[in-house]
């Protein structure tokens, strides 16, 4: 009975004070609201992140594969393969893997053509028939007389250029092709009527086009490996493309380049079909592509609207348990897999390290909203203390005025603890349309997901705002009746925390702990597993609220100096409220720390998400480098589109000291990289152009060699291979032909790329022949000409006859009249170019000299040739020659290449200063450099630091050099190539491009491509901003920022409009005075309005730089990318002063506002009532 | 007589920052069971603070003071609970500091029973008796903002009265009455020393009132001046070691500077200034 009046007292207490206590009712549901905010809004971004990271996957980054690789393929095993994977997939992944569809596939076989020049057909035939009649005359041989060996079948070979294909089947194949001639073959499981007939095929439309074929055609289909009797003759029934080439069947395959057959034919033919061997070409017993090695494979389809957040660890359960079943019910012959834990795995360490910051912000929002419901707390309690010493002379122990207030406080908790769920729920569906998140969400409220139970949040949050509320009561119940009396007039000084020095312990603690967090780092990663460090969710509050405490005992001094100056001011409406100021400051310290706890917290949510954007944005930059960046064959030698400045870059990787440790390498040309590169001032010391121009001191590019006329067409030379003797060359004529030596140039175009070029005819050693190279005209597959002027860095010869592998024989030329041809001709001097490995130069050898080689020995039959006879000779010629000796025979296995080429200078190379020191390296010391699979002496002319692009983990360093100065070095080396396929020359891969149109750009640049080809990748800076930038993680971080901003506003408002109306009932006797002394009502509020907005102003400016410093102190946060490894660039602060100083302003106004609209009881009082107040 | 107050040379000090003000300088006084006193002076006598120290809100500085044999000089916080709930009773100047207003006039009544643990059926009776001996009967479930001043005062003497104190303290109660009205209470006091036994202090500033009162104690300079009901005929205080205080007034009245006479005469002892009368 005693209880239930008691609630009932409670009951009307909390009726009576219902104004004061919703405000407290709001609180505690924020309060709660927030911390069950933490898991459904962690849950619903999550949800909204996988589904967006599902949809955004390829294809092959979530779909499972099963596969089974065979060499015996049967129907019956394939039949069981198929009904195997259908029912695991039905009872175990369908829910998320709802669909599948099957490939069967061989390896390769050759296309051998029939019927035209090598009739294979034909071919069998004839030697059935020579078989026949070998065997026939054998048998009516004597016995003694030995038998005529019949030769073997003359089976099917491919010829070199034969075509490559692959059979191709699938349950579902029909479905699957086009038909764009003929008839779908007809399904054949036995040998035809005609055992020789061939069977019909469908094959792809390229395979048409490749091998020239119509329908009706035959042809061999022979396997790349297996026996040689193993072939069969084709006929083809349908020329067919892919309904749809983008379809998973197809994987990495082109289906324009397979051969068809239906399923149930290629399992008929895959067996052994028996004939009449006497109806086969070649006497073959049975048909059939037996013994092939056949890829059985399913691709099943995953269904991204399928999986919903909670079933993450499902899924990953039921594949592990399908690819567990596949491999344990199919004898382990067939592996199933899936990327699709990876994929979770990096969902997982997003959800971590971007999930971590998001709780540290609802962190600090619920300590902002539980300061705001301790500090309301307390103002109510000052309020309520003549009510307190009342019960207290009344007879109220200190346990009954404890009892009483902490019951209405839990009857408030528990409403909260009712009401937040729902709030939560709403303010989750409220940030789906907050403009980042509203992008995702297409403006519908966020959905909430669920997954873990919110009642432990409810409880812990009740419990907390139920202590927030009720705690404050035991300082002031335990206080004498008449201290509580004065209370309301007289705030009490210094804080408990003070008192007890629990700032100065504060402090220790967070220092402490700041320590501990950069000592261990903010994530843990240890184990394979990333968790969050709970210290560093709880660390940004600490730090926010110690920094609070110290503030609490420095705003009474800031505010009495404040006081002072104000006092100094001729007018009262300054000199009061500085002397109110000045008097008594601690309470107004309370004040300012609120507005600073929540100025901090808005500043702080904004710079945030503006350090978030920035360093999005440097991300981006960094990984693109510029603003366009195509990357792709040749790439690097495209042309800029006018008006966009452009820089052709080589990526390749390095060592210095053939360090085992490679370096990623780029090489560049220093102006134009420097003009496109995206730069911040922490990447370098420097400027980049300053960084980069030490590749080239001298400012020019390097000299690579002889520069030829701008209009040269042709190169011309005059030569002769210096012939054997007559007599030599009768002897030897059968085996050794004649020594023809072709002429090579390495030339450099205007683009800097280098080109192979091979004289049109050669030079013979019957002969003296002019040779002449087009200089159009190289021999590299080019997406364009050489462009002028060329460089003619290096010449060699080859033998145009090579036998075997010998490319060169010890031959020595005499050549001379190095001339080039365009407007006119020009005279070439070769003086620049020095001779290497093996060959031999002498100057100003008689020209006569290969007819003098020619006629030393004559055949033996012959006549002496008279001089006259010589001087006919053609191998004759007048004057001087240099005579070219070559070092002994070189086979194309040889890569060092007798030529005369032009030297080059050191590599100058910059490298950032951690590899240096690992190689012991400084500015200005030479070093063997090993770049790519070669080694060039380098020479270290400066360090680099951070370098956009350049950020491949795999390597350890980074380097640059000279584009044009390495271009010389690796292309620039001779190598056989006459004969033998060109040797690919190595070309910047990559065009960065600066630009205002990027979209323009790519498009430009894409249509420089030959048909059919394009670059292999395009990054630009727009697409990579969009992609850090849209992630949903990161756009629920953004929104929770906007979120924590808004609701600081309110705690403010809501917090200063209850502390205003507070002081103006606490001075109303002073206002009441200065009213009865004739100051007017005006003069009196805006006395009290001037008093308040100083302090104000004072909390928002301290509270503005708190939330920077808190920023700073959260930076570790952001330095850990969404795959808990450190971000490049480092994140740097970045304070958005417009939205900032935007922020404040709208703060100040409404504070103001709130201020204004508080004290207007002081303006609205009528004289009489002041007069009353004075009385008392 | 019993006494109900004692008071021996009770010395309190305030400190208002660096600043010492005595408020009482050695003030010796008694009260019996059953007696209705008021105490005038002017502000800064010591009124006050002699009713806070009474009412176990203050402590002295120095000095003993004991009501209903309770010393309030060193009181537990239980003990301090215990006097509240059974040894006095108290009644402010101020409407709002007796009454919480969000209670009806009865629920008023019986928080200081509810508090004390009283039954409802005997907090109910109780109350009902008190509001039935104060006239508020009608009033038993009048919210409090309903009330007159004068409902209210004697409303805050139910609420007072509540738990049974032996002694009742007023703090100006007719402060912020008109006269009617504060001699209305004045007779209820009475009534409930004189009928029921109750002990009654009043601090107040009106003569006329205080003198509606068994006995009239003067305060000044933190000392009891005088003690009596009559301004010609002032009562005042002989202290343990024999020393009794002269108003000033008096003094000058009688032509008494710096000696005087003292005459045992039937009844008493005749003053006069010493050397005889100035002649009149």
């Amino acid at each position: 009975m005693k209880l239930v009046t008691y609630l009932g007292l409670v009951a009307r207490r909390l009726w009576a004070k219902r104004g004061i206590l919703i405000g407290s009712l709001l609180g505690s549901t924020l309060v709660i609201a927030l911390l069950v905010l933490v898991p459904l809004y962690q849950d619903s971004v999550k949800a909204v992140d996988l589904r967006f990271s599902m949809q955004s996957a390829l294809a092959e980054e979530v779909d499972t594969t099963a596969v089974v690789q065979t060499t015996s393929y049967t129907s019956g095993e394939a039949v069981a393969n198929r009904d195997l994977i259908a029912g695991l997939q039905a009872s175990e992944i369908a829910t998320w893997y709802p669909t599948f569809v099957e490939r069967v596939q061989t390896r390769e076989f050759f296309v051998i053509p029939t019927g035209g020049s090598i009739d294979w057909i034909a071919r069998g035939e004839t030697w059935k028939q020579e078989k026949a009649a070998i065997e026939l005359a054998n048998s009516q041989l004597d016995p003694t007389e030995e038998p005529v060996e019949v030769p073997n079948p003359p089976y099917p070979t491919p010829p070199p250029e034969a075509l490559q294909v692959r059979l191709f089947t699938s349950p579902t194949l029909e479905d699957r092709l086009e038909i764009l001639d003929g008839e779908w073959p007809t399904t054949l499981l036995v040998a035809p009527d005609d055992d020789a007939d061939p069977l019909p095929v469908a094959i792809g439309q390229n395979v048409a086009t490749l091998a020239q074929m119509e329908i009706g055609d035959q042809f061999v289909l022979k396997p790349f490996s297996g026996l040689p009797s193993v072939f069969e003759l084709v006929e083809v029934a349908a020329i067919v493309a892919p309904a749809d080439a983008g379809e998973k069947i197809w994987g990495i395959d082109d289906p324009m380049r397979m051969v068809y057959l239906p399923l149930d034919t290629f399992d008929a033919w895959t067996a052994p079909i028996g004939i009449a061997a006497t109806n086969d070409p070649w006497l073959r017993p049975a048909r059939g592509l037996t013994n092939l090695t056949v890829i059985q494979r399913w691709i099943i389809d995953f269904d991204p609207d399928a999986l919903q957040f909670e079933d993450v660890e499902l899924i990953r359960g039921a594949l592990n348990n399908f690819r567990a079943r596949v491999s344990q019910d199919s004898g382990g012959l067939i592996a199933a897999n899936s990327s699709l834990p990876l994929l979770l795995d990096e969902f997982d360490v997003r959800s971590v390290t971007v999930g971590g910051p998001i709780l540290a912000i609802l962190a600090l929002v619920v300590g902002g909203a539980l300061y705001f419901l301790i500090y309301t707390a307390a103002l109510q309690l000052e309020r309520e203390g003549p009510e307190i010493a009342l019960l207290k002379t009344r007879g109220a122990s200190t346990w009954q005025t404890t009892g009483i207030h902490m019951a209405q406080s839990a009857v408030v908790a528990v409403l909260a603890a009712v009401t937040a769920p729902s709030v939560a729920r709403i303010l989750v569906g409220v940030t789906g349309r907050i403009p980042p998140l509203a992008d995702l969400t297409g403006g519908e409220p966020l959905q909430v997901s669920q997954v873990a139970s919110i009642t432990p949040y409810v409880v812990g949050g009740a419990i907390v705002t139920f202590l927030s509320m009720g705690l404050s009561i035991l300082p002031f119940a335990r206080r004498p009746v008449l201290e509580l009396r004065s209370l309301a007039a007289r705030p009490v000084g210094s804080s408990v925390w003070q008192r007890y020095n629990l700032d100065l312990f504060a402090i220790a603690l967070s220092i402490v702990i700041l320590f501990q967090l950069v000592q261990r780092g903010f994530i843990n990663t240890s184990g394979g597993e990333v968790r969050l460090d709970a210290l560093a969710v709880a660390f940004p509050v600490l730090l926010l609220f110690t920094g609070a405490l110290v503030l609490l005992r420095l705003l009474p001094l800031l505010l009495r100096v404040i006081g002072w100056v104000m006092t100094k001011a001729p007018g009262l409406s300054l000199a009061l409220p500085g002397w109110h100021l000045g008097r008594n400051p601690v309470p107004y310290g309370r004040l300012a720390l609120l507005v600073w706890l929540t100025t901090g917290l808005g500043a702080f949510a904004l710079t945030y998400a503006g350090t978030l954007e920035q360093s999005f944005q440097d991300r981006a930059a960094f990984v693109a480098g510029t603003d366009v960046r195509i990357i792709g064959d040749e790439a690097g030698y495209l042309t800029v589109p006018e008006g966009d400045e452009g820089a052709a870059v080589y990526r390749s990787d390095g060592a210095p000291r053939q360090s085992s440790r490679r370096a990623e390498l780029l090489a560049v040309r220093p102006d134009d990289f420097a003009a496109v590169i995206t730069w911040r001032s922490d990447f370098g010391a420097d400027e980049p152009s300053e960084i980069f121009e030490v590749l080239r001191p001298d400012g020019k590019a390097p000299d690579l060699g002889i520069e030829l006329p701008a209009d040269a067409t042709s190169l011309l030379i005059d030569g002769v291979v210096v012939p054997r003797s007559w007599r030599d060359q009768v002897q030897l004529d059968a085996n050794n032909p004649d020594a023809s030596l072709r002429l090579m140039l390495r030339v450099f175009d205007g683009d800097g790329r280098a080109w192979t070029m091979q004289a049109e005819n050669d030079f013979l050693d019957s002969e003296w022949t002019t040779v002449e190279v087009d200089l159009t005209d190289g021999r590299n597959a080019y997406l364009s000409d050489p462009v002028p002027p060329l460089t003619l860095h290096a010449m060699w010869v080859e033998r145009s006859n090579p036998g075997g592998n010998t490319v060169l024989n010890g031959e020595s030329m005499l050549i001379r009249n190095y001339r080039t041809v365009g407007d006119s001709e020009v005279a070439l001097d070769l003086g620049e170019l020095k001779t290497a490995n093996g060959l031999a130069i002498q100057q100003n050898v008689p020209a006569a000299r290969a007819a003098d080689a020619f006629y030393s020995e004559i055949p033996i039959d012959v006549e002496e040739p008279t001089q006259t006879e010589v001087e006919r000779s053609p191998l004759f010629a007048e004057g001087q020659a240099n005579l070219w000796v070559g070092p002994g025979v070189r086979t194309s296995l040889n890569a060092a290449v007798p030529a005369l080429r032009a030297p080059l200078d050191d590599l100058y190379v910059l490298i950032d200063r951690e590899l240096a020191a690992n190689a012991g390296l400084d500015v200005g010391e030479l070093s063997p450099f090993s770049i790519g699979a070669d080694i060039y002496d380098g020479e270290v002319v400066g360090f680099i630091e951070r370098i956009p692009a350049m950020n491949d983990q795999r390597r350890e360093g980074r380097m640059i050099v000279d584009l044009d100065a390495l271009n010389g070095w690796l292309n620039g080396t001779p190598a056989w190539s006459f004969q033998t396929a060109l040797s690919r020359v190595a070309v910047p891969q990559e065009l960065w491009i600066k630009t205002d149109d990027p979209d323009a750009a790519v498009r430009l640049i894409n249509a420089q491509f030959l048909p059919g080809d394009e670059a292999d990748d395009i990054v630009t800076l727009k697409e990579a901003e969009g992609e850090f930038s849209s992630r949903p993680v990161q756009v629920g971080l953004v929104a929770v920022l906007f979120v924590g901003a808004a609701v600081s506003v309110v705690l403010a408002l809501a917090g200063v409009t209850g502390y205003v109306l507070l002081a103006v009932a606490r001075r109303a006797r002073e206002m009441g005075v200065l009213r009865a002394l004739g100051f007017p009502r005006r003069g009196v509020a805006a006395t009290f309005t001037v008093e308040q907005i100083a302090v104000l102003g004072l909390g928002a400016v301290i509270g503005t730089y708190g939330g920077i410093a808190l920023m700073w102190a959260m930076l570790p946060f952001l330095q850990l990318g969404e795959t808990a490894t450190e971000i490049e660039p480092p994140v740097l602060i970045s304070v958005n002063w417009g939205v900032l100083m935007a922020y404040i302003g709208l703060v100040s106004i409404l504070l103001v506002l709130s201020v204004v609209w508080a004290t207007r009881r002081v303006s609205a009082t009528r004289m009489s009532e002041v007069l009353r107040e004075v009385e008392r | 007589m019993t006494r109900i107050i004692e008071c021996d040379n009770l010395i309190k000090i305030h400190k208002q920052g660096n600043l010492e003000v005595v408020a009482l300088q050695g003030l010796d006084f008694a009260m019996d069971k059953g007696e209705f006193i008021s105490i005038v002076g002017r502000s800064g006598a010591g009124k006050s603070t002699l009713l806070q120290i009474l009412a176990g809100l203050e402590t002295p500085s120095a000095g003993r003071v004991e009501v209903a044999g309770t010393d309030l000089t060193d009181l537990t916080p239980k003990q301090r609970v215990a006097y509240y709930r059974r040894g006095v009773g108290f009644v402010w100047q101020d409407f709002t500091r007796n009454l919480l207003p969000y209670l009806k006039a009865i629920q008023n009544i019986e928080l200081p029973m509810l508090l004390a643990g009283v039954p409802t059926r005997r907090r109910k009776k109780r109350a009902l008796a008190l509001l039935e001996a104060t006239g508020l009967r009608s009033n038993a479930y009048a919210k409090v903002h309903t009330l007159s001043g004068g409902e209210q005062q004697r409303l805050a003497l139910c609420v007072a009265l509540s738990l049974g104190p032996q002694l009742l303290l007023a703090d100006e109660p007719t402060g912020e009455l008109d006269t009617e009205t504060s001699l209305g209470i004045y007779d209820l006091l009475r009534r409930m020393s004189h009928g029921g036994g109750l002990s009654v202090l009043v601090v107040t500033h009106d003569v006329a009132l205080a003198q509606r009162t068994d006995r009239v104690l003067r305060l000044a300079d933190g000392r009891m001046a005088t003690q009596g009901r009559f301004e010609t005929q002032e009562l005042l205080a002989v202290d343990r070691r024999g020393m009794v205080q002269l108003p000033r007034d008096l003094l000058i009245e009688a032509g008494i500077k710096d000696e005087l006479t003292a005459t045992l005469v039937e009844g008493g002892i005749l003053l006069e200034p010493s050397g005889g009368s100035d002649g009149d």
